[in-house]
């Protein structure tokens, strides 16, 4: 019977996207994960939302730009995923589901909350990668470079907030989060040149915001 | 295709500038906190009491695949009662009728001006099949209108309800035409004095008629009519006479198409429109008159 099940679900999966190995691997394992707490085994959810709670957080924290709504929208997400795991049935991989989940309550969110938007930013953490790209935009030290990588961060997230939501979040979950055009496509719910188009445009729209920093 | 952050590496595209959001993390302290305030909501979550309508809502939401069949079979069954509906109002438009409903109360006070008031049935599905044409029957009236009477309504052998030519109906003790049409199976009518010519001049503020003048209009005709436009059988017309005097007065109906109450009014302003009568029929409040 697991193995029915089993091989019924990478079925589905195949059908909906076509996932690299590694991809698939983690699917079939929160496959598992999801049948245990469907099961009964409330503790194994925590496997789950341990394993995607920041990157669920970095998402909504992108598209909203505030660090508690983000938390409560994380939080509000877990919820909502816990209480329906029981209707999830493999017809897509769980972190896509999660990410539609959660995609969904924070766009509901910002409809609602249009004209009342107030940012808060977690700092940026210096990492080798960023600080490549910093040396690169800058030969200051000290005190300087950390003020330009606050008006950095200060722009890029300005950048992004006059995106619309839509771009906002293809830009989020292709750049920030590294998921593929076909995973976006199935969370957002269009189609892959949709995202393809919407990614090309938020681009070229925040190309004409950052100029500055463009070298 | 060479990459050409490799050939220039101190080029930075958008691209960089938005992997470096990704540096953009909560502090290692805030999970702890997350994760307990996750913890309290989702205990809170288990024990909150659901709305009523959650039941109904996922049992709806379980059938969802009945959605498409249910909503053809509506969509079918109101086209139906559309096409239905409007094909009686077709037929309806065809043959002038009208329709008063009885108004068992207001007995001696109506007058003629309400009889212009008549108004026919909006459709055909509103009066009995046999009735084409309802038009307010009155015993016997003052000059001004006809006044139903309680004599008939109380099966009295006699008709006594006034003639006047007056606003109300004064003195039920007098005598009108329908007195011997009650009481007498061949339907007499009492002596044409009694059931005297009405002249009607009542045609203005009425409902639909402001344009027409009623120049003759004797209520007992509507009596005299009984024997003649129809095959009455005595039990036919005694049921009639019962109708007759069950209803007060017969008011017009509301919801009766203007050129029906139009129809209607022509034949009733016409010297011998009873002949014209081909059917009479009451019912509990309305009388149905074709013609």
């Amino acid at each position: 019977m697991i193995c029915f099940n089993s091989m019924a679900f990478t079925k589905a999966l195949s059908k909906t996207l076509v996932m690299t190995p590694e991809r698939q691997q983690e699917a079939d394992s929160d496959w598992e994960v999801v049948r245990r707490v469907q099961a009964g085994d409330v503790a194994a959810f925590d496997k789950l939302m341990r394993k995607y709670r920041e990157r669920i957080y970095s998402v909504i924290y992108n598209l909203c730009a505030n660090r508690e709504d983000a938390a409560d929208l994380t939080q509000g997400t877990f919820i909502k995923t816990f209480q329906s795991i029981n209707r999830f049935q493999g017809q897509s991989s769980f972190f896509t589901w999660l990410y539609r989940i959660g995609v969904n309550a924070t766009l509901t969110h910002l409809r609602k909350n249009r004209l009342r938007t107030f940012f808060s930013f977690e700092q940026f953490t210096e990492e080798e990668k960023s600080s490549e790209i910093i040396d690169a935009l800058t030969d200051k030290t000290g005190a300087d470079r950390a003020a330009f990588v606050k008006e950095l961060q200060e722009k890029l997230n300005e950048a992004l907030q006059k995106l619309s939501i839509k771009h906002r979040t293809v830009v989020t979950l292709f750049e920030i989060d590294g998921l593929s055009h076909d995973e976006i496509a199935e969370i957002v719910g269009c189609s892959v040149g949709t995202v393809r188009s919407r990614l090309h445009y938020a681009k070229l729209l925040l190309q004409a915001e950052l100029q500055s920093y463009l070298r | 295709m060479p990459d050409r952050r490799s050939q220039t590496p101190s080029r930075v595209t958008v691209e960089d500038l938005l992997h470096m959001k990704r540096t953009e993390r909560p502090p290692p302290e805030f999970w702890a906190g997350f994760e307990q305030e996750l913890r309290q909501k989702q205990l809170a979550a288990l024990v909150e009491r659901r709305s009523w309508w959650h039941g109904p809502a996922a049992t709806f939401n379980r059938f969802g695949w009945l959605r498409l069949p249910f909503g053809a079979t509506a969509v079918l069954a109101v086209t139906l009662v559309s096409i239905r509906h409007y094909s009686a109002s077709d037929r309806y438009r065809d043959e002038p009728r009208g329709v008063v409903s009885g108004e068992k109360a207001a007995l001696p006070t109506k007058t003629l001006k309400n009889l212009a008031e008549f108004k026919p049935v909006k459709s055909a599905r509103a009066a009995p099949q046999s009735m084409t044409s309802d038009v307010e029957v009155i015993p016997k009236s003052s000059e001004s209108g006809f006044v139903a009477s309680d004599a008939l309504r109380e099966s009295s052998q006699q008709f006594a309800a006034p003639v006047r030519h007056g606003e109300e109906l004064h003195d039920p003790a007098e005598t009108s035409g329908f007195g011997p049409l009650v009481a007498s199976p061949a339907i007499q009518l009492g002596s044409p004095g009694d059931v005297d010519s009405i002249p009607v001049e009542a045609t203005a503020h009425l409902g639909g008629f402001e344009d027409r003048s009623i120049s003759t209009l004797r209520p007992h005709r509507v009596a005299e009519a009984l024997p003649t436009a129809v095959a009455v059988t005595e039990q036919r017309r005694s049921r009639l006479l019962a109708a007759l005097g069950s209803a007060g007065t017969y008011t017009p109906e509301p919801s009766a198409p203007e050129h029906a109450k139009r129809s209607v009014i022509r034949y009733l302003a016409e010297d011998g429109w009873d002949r014209s009568i081909s059917r009479l029929q009451a019912d509990a409040d309305r009388l149905s008159i074709r013609f």
